[in-house]
C-alpha cells in the first residue's frame, strides 16, 4: 500500500480559485484530517482526489504514480460524498454492494460480498434497513449507507467527505472508532473532512486546516490546537474558538507584557523569546483560550464583567460575558447558575496568551 | 408543558418524533388525539395562519432576490399593515440582532450565520405567540454554531418570546433550552433542565443521548466483598461508593447497569491504583483540545465494553498501554471523597429504568 500525494492542486471556476497551492501527503495507513468552514474548498479537494473533477493545476499520485488523469473507476479510490450521492433505484443492500459487483472489481462470491455488506450495515446500526430504497430513509441513515458504500471496498485510497456529521453524538462516537478502526486495518492512505475541527482532531493523525482553498496549516492535533499558526486556523478550532482580542504589546519592568482594556498579562516564554524590548508599542491580536480563563473565588482580585449568556453543556457550561466592548468566552464548571447582567471576576492568572500578528494573521510565537 | 418566555427544546434522534411534533404545534400537521394550547388558547384544530406561530427553518427559506430588511419586513408587507409601521419594526429587530451594516444587502451574499439571523428577524417582527427553531445551526460551521448558539439564547432572553426548539444535537439542546425533552420513537423520554438530564437520567437512553462521549454502561451484579461494595461483571469487580447501597433500600436487585461518564473513571498502571478495578488495554486516544479521552478495551474480548474515559493532556497512556480503570470523581476536592455516589448511575437491567442514586425533588 502506498502513499497519496497531493502536489501543488490548483483549481480555478473562471476568476474563482477554490483551490490554490495544495501541497499535503498522506502516509499509508495514516488518517489525514481536513477542516474548514464551508466553502473552504474541502469538497472540491475529495473530488478531485477520487477522480470525479480534475484539477486546473498540479498531480495527484498513489504510490508515486500520476493518477490526475485517469477516470475515479480505475483509480480505486474509496469516496464518499457529502450528498451521498446514493441510487435511488437501489435498495440499501445493493447500493452498498455496488462497488463490489463494478466491472474491475476483485471478483467476490455471492456468499462473500453478502457478509461484508451485512457486517457493515450492523455496524453503523442499519441492520433490518437491507430492503429499503433511499426515498424510504432518514437524512442521517443516508448518511451511514454512503459511508458503508464507501468503506466496503478494498481501495488504494480512501476519501470521507462530512462522513458523521449530521448525526447525533452517540452515533457520531461509536462510528468514529468504527471508520476509524476499518481505515486503519486497511491500511490506505485515509482523507477524513469535517466542518468541525474537534471531529478530525479526535480521529486524525494529523489535522489539515483549508482557509479559502488554502493549507493553512497541516500538524498534529496538539498543533493547530495549541499553536494554530494563524488567525484563521485560531478562529476555526475549540468550542468556543480562542478568543480574539485586539492588544499592545507593553513594557512591564524589565519584560514584555501584553495589555488590553486595563488588562496586563506576561507574556509566554515562547512569545517573548521572539520579541524585543524595541516591540512594545506593537499591536497584537491577542488570543486567550476559553479554559484558561477562571471565575475568580469570592472576594478575589481580577477583572470585573458582565454575564451575557450562561450556555450548561453538562460537564462544563460555556459563560459568555461583556468585558468593555468584547465578548469572551469561557469554560466554567458544571452546576453555576447565572442571570444575563449580572457581575463576574475573572482571573486571568492561567492564561498563556497566544500573540497574532494584527495585518499578516501570522502567529508571533515560536 | 412550555411556560411563558421559555425555551423548550425536543431532543432525540432522527426518526423520533421531534419534527412531526414542531409540525403539530405549528399547524402543518394533523393531532389524531390530544390538545394543543397557547397560554389558555386550544389551537388545536386552529389553521396555521391563525394561530400566531413563526417558525426559523434548518435551510432559512429566505427569498433569496430581496435584501435583509425586506426579507424581515415580508410578514408584515404581505399582510398590508401601513408603510411607516413595517419599517419601524422592521429597523427593530434589525438593531435587535446587529443587522445594520447589512440592511440593504442581498441575502444571497450573507455567510449562512448572518442568513440565519436574517430567518430569525423574519420571525421576531410578527410578535408571534410562539417561535419554533426546526434545527436551526444544522447548515452551519462550528465557529459560527457556537456564536449564534449563544446569540440566539440572549435573544430569545431579552424578547422574552416562548420558543420551541427542535434538534438532534445533544449540545445546542443543552446550550440554549431552559428545559429539554428528550423523545425517543415518539415516546417523550424525560423532560428537565440540561443539569438535571446530566445529572439524573430517568433511564439508559437519556443516559446515553446526553453526553459526549456518551456514559459508559457496565452490565453486573452489586456484591458486598470484605466490607466493600463491588460490582461483579463478566469484565472483573470494580469497586462502587458504598453510598449507593443504602439507596437500594432492603431489596437490592440482582442484576443491574452501572453508568458512568468518562469524566469519573480514572486510569492507573498495571499494579496501581485502588482495587477491586477493571484491567484492559489503550485502544485509542481521541484529541479533544483541553482534554483528551482515552479508549479502553476491557479484558475478555469481544463483548466487553470500550470505556471511554477522560483524561488531563499531561496523561501519560498511549495506545497499547495496560491500564486498570477505577471509578473517581475528580470533582471532589478530598481525594478521601473521591469516591461519590454521584460518580455512579444504577439501571435497571430489564427496562432500563433509573434505580438509583435517587432523583432530587423536582426543582421549581
Amino acid at each position: 500500500m502506498g502513499r497519496l500525494t497531493l502536489e501543488a492542486i490548483e483549481r480555478r471556476f473562471g476568476e474563482v480559485e477554490a483551490l490554490c497551492g495544495v501541497d499535503v501527503a498522506v502516509e499509508a495507513g495514516e488518517i489525514l484530517g481536513i477542516t474548514g468552514a464551508s466553502g473552504a474548498g474541502k469538497s472540491t479537494l475529495c473530488r478531485i482526489v477520487s477522480g470525479v473533477e480534475t484539477p486546473t493545476g498540479g498531480e495527484v499520485r498513489i504510490d508515486g504514480v500520476p493518477v490526475t488523469r485517469m477516470p475515479p473507476e480505475r483509480r480505486r479510490v474509496a469516496a464518499m460524498f457529502e450528498s451521498y450521492a446514493l441510487y435511488p433505484h437501489l435498495a440499501v443492500f445493493d447500493n452498498v454492494a455496488f462497488p463490489l459487483r463494478a466491472p474491475g472489481a476483485p471478483r467476490l462470491t455471492r456468499a462473500a460480498i453478502a457478509a461484508r455488506v451485512r457486517e457493515l450495515l450492523c455496524l453503523v446500526e442499519l441492520d433490518g434497513l437491507e430492503e429499503r430504497r433511499p426515498a424510504e430513509l432518514s437524512g442521517g441513515q443516508r448518511q451511514r449507507v454512503a459511508l458503508c458504500r464507501a468503506l466496503v471496498q478494498d481501495a488504494r485510497a480512501s476519501v470521507l467527505d462530512e462522513p458523521i456529521s449530521h448525526l447525533d453524538a452517540k452515533l457520531r462516537h461509536a462510528l468514529r472508532g468504527t471508520i476509524r478502526r476499518r481505515l486503519t486495518r486497511a491500511g490506505a492512505p485515509a482523507i477524513w473532512t469535517s466542518p468541525d475541527a474537534l471531529e478530525t482532531m479526535a480521529v486524525a493523525d494529523r489535522v489539515a486546516v483549508l482557509v479559502r482553498g488554502r493549507l493553512r496549516q497541516v500538524g498534529t492535533p496538539d498543533d493547530v490546537y495549541r499553536r494554530p499558526a494563524t488567525l484563521d486556523v485560531a478562529r476555526l478550532v475549540g468550542d468556543p474558538p480562542l478568543n480574539l482580542l485586539r492588544g499592545e504589546v507593553v513594557r512591564e519592568g524589565g519584560a514584555l507584557a501584553v495589555g488590553h482594556a486595563g488588562l496586563v498579562l506576561p507574556l509566554p516564554a515562547s512569545v517573548a523569546r521572539r520579541l524585543e524590548l524595541g516591540d512594545a508599542d506593537r499591536q497584537a491580536v491577542l488570543g486567550l483560550r476559553p479554559a484558561e480563563i477562571a471565575l475568580a473565588r469570592d472576594g478575589a482580585a481580577g477583572v470585573a464583567a458582565s454575564v451575557w449568556v450562561w450556555e450548561p453543556l453538562g460537564r462544563y457550561g460555556i459563560l459568555s460575558v461583556r468585558l468593555g466592548e468584547d465578548l469572551i468566552k469561557l469554560k466554567a464548571p458544571r452546576g453555576l447558575r447565572f442571570q444575563p447582567g449580572e457581575t463576574v471576576v475573572l482571573d486571568f492568572t492561567a492564561a498563556e496568551p497566544l500573540l497574532f500578528d494584527p495585518v499578516e494573521g501570522a502567529a508571533l510565537q515560536a | 408543558m412550555c411556560p411563558d418566555g421559555e425555551l423548550l427544546a425536543l431532543l432525540g434522534p432522527s426518526g423520533c418524533g421531534k419534527t412531526s411534533t414542531l409540525k403539530m404545534l405549528a399547524g402543518i400537521e394533523d393531532v389524531s388525539a390530544g390538545e394543543i394550547y397557547f397560554g389558555d388558547r386550544p389551537v388545536t384544530r386552529l389553521d396555521a395562519a391563525r394561530r400566531n406561530v413563526a417558525m426559523v427553518f434548518e435551510d432559512y427559506a429566505l427569498y433569496p432576490h430581496l435584501t435583509v430588511a425586506e426579507n424581515i419586513a415580508f410578514p408584515l408587507t404581505v399582510r398590508g399593515r401601513p408603510r411607516d409601521e413595517v419599517r419601524r419594526s422592521a429597523d427593530e429587530v434589525i438593531a435587535l440582532l446587529g443587522l445594520e451594516p447589512f440592511r440593504d444587502t442581498s441575502v444571497r451574499l450573507l455567510s449562512g450565520g448572518a442568513q440565519q439571523r436574517v430567518g430569525i428577524g423574519r420571525a421576531l417582527v410578527r410578535r408571534p405567540a410562539v417561535i419554533l427553531f426546526d434545527e436551526p445551526l444544522s447548515h452551519l460551521d462550528g465557529a459560527q454554531k457556537s456564536q449564534l448558539r449563544a446569540e440566539i439564547k440572549r435573544l430569545q432572553k431579552e424578547t422574552a418570546v416562548t420558543g420551541v426548539l427542535v434538534t438532534h444535537d445533544q449540545t445546542e439542546a443543552m446550550a440554549m433550552a431552559d428545559r429539554v425533552a428528550v423523545m425517543d420513537r415518539g415516546v417523550l423520554q424525560q423532560v428537565g433542565a440540561p443539569d438535571d438530564l446530566y445529572d439524573r437520567p430517568q433511564n439508559l437512553f437519556v443516559a446515553q443521548f446526553i453526553g459526549e462521549p456518551p456514559m459508559n454502561l457496565l452490565p453486573g451484579r452489586p456484591a458486598r466483598r470484605g466490607g466493600c461494595l463491588v460490582l461483579e461483571s463478566a469484565a472483573g469487580a470494580l469497586a462502587l461508593p458504598s453510598a449507593v447501597e443504602a439507596a437500594f433500600g432492603a431489596t437490592a436487585p440482582d442484576e443491574v447497569i452501572i453508568g458512568i461518564r468518562p469524566e469519573h473513571l480514572a486510569l492507573h498502571g498495571d499494579r496501581e491504583g485502588p482495587s477491586p478495578a477493571l484491567s484492559g488495554s489503550v485502544s485509542y486516544r481521541e484529541a479533544r483540545g483541553d482534554t483528551d479521552v482515552v479508549l479502553v478495551q476491557i479484558d475478555g474480548g469481544a463483548p466487553m465494553p470500550e470505556l471511554a474515559v477522560e483524561v488531563d493532556r499531561e496523561a501519560p497512556w498511549r495506545a497499547g498501554d495496560r491500564v486498570r480503570a477505577s471509578i473517581e470523581d475528580r470533582s471532589a476536592g478530598d481525594p478521601g471523597d473521591r469516591l461519590r455516589p454521584s460518580a455512579i448511575h444504577v439501571f435497571d437491567r430489564d427496562g432500563g429504568a433509573r434505580l438509583a442514586p435517587p432523583a432530587p425533588a423536582a426543582r421549581a
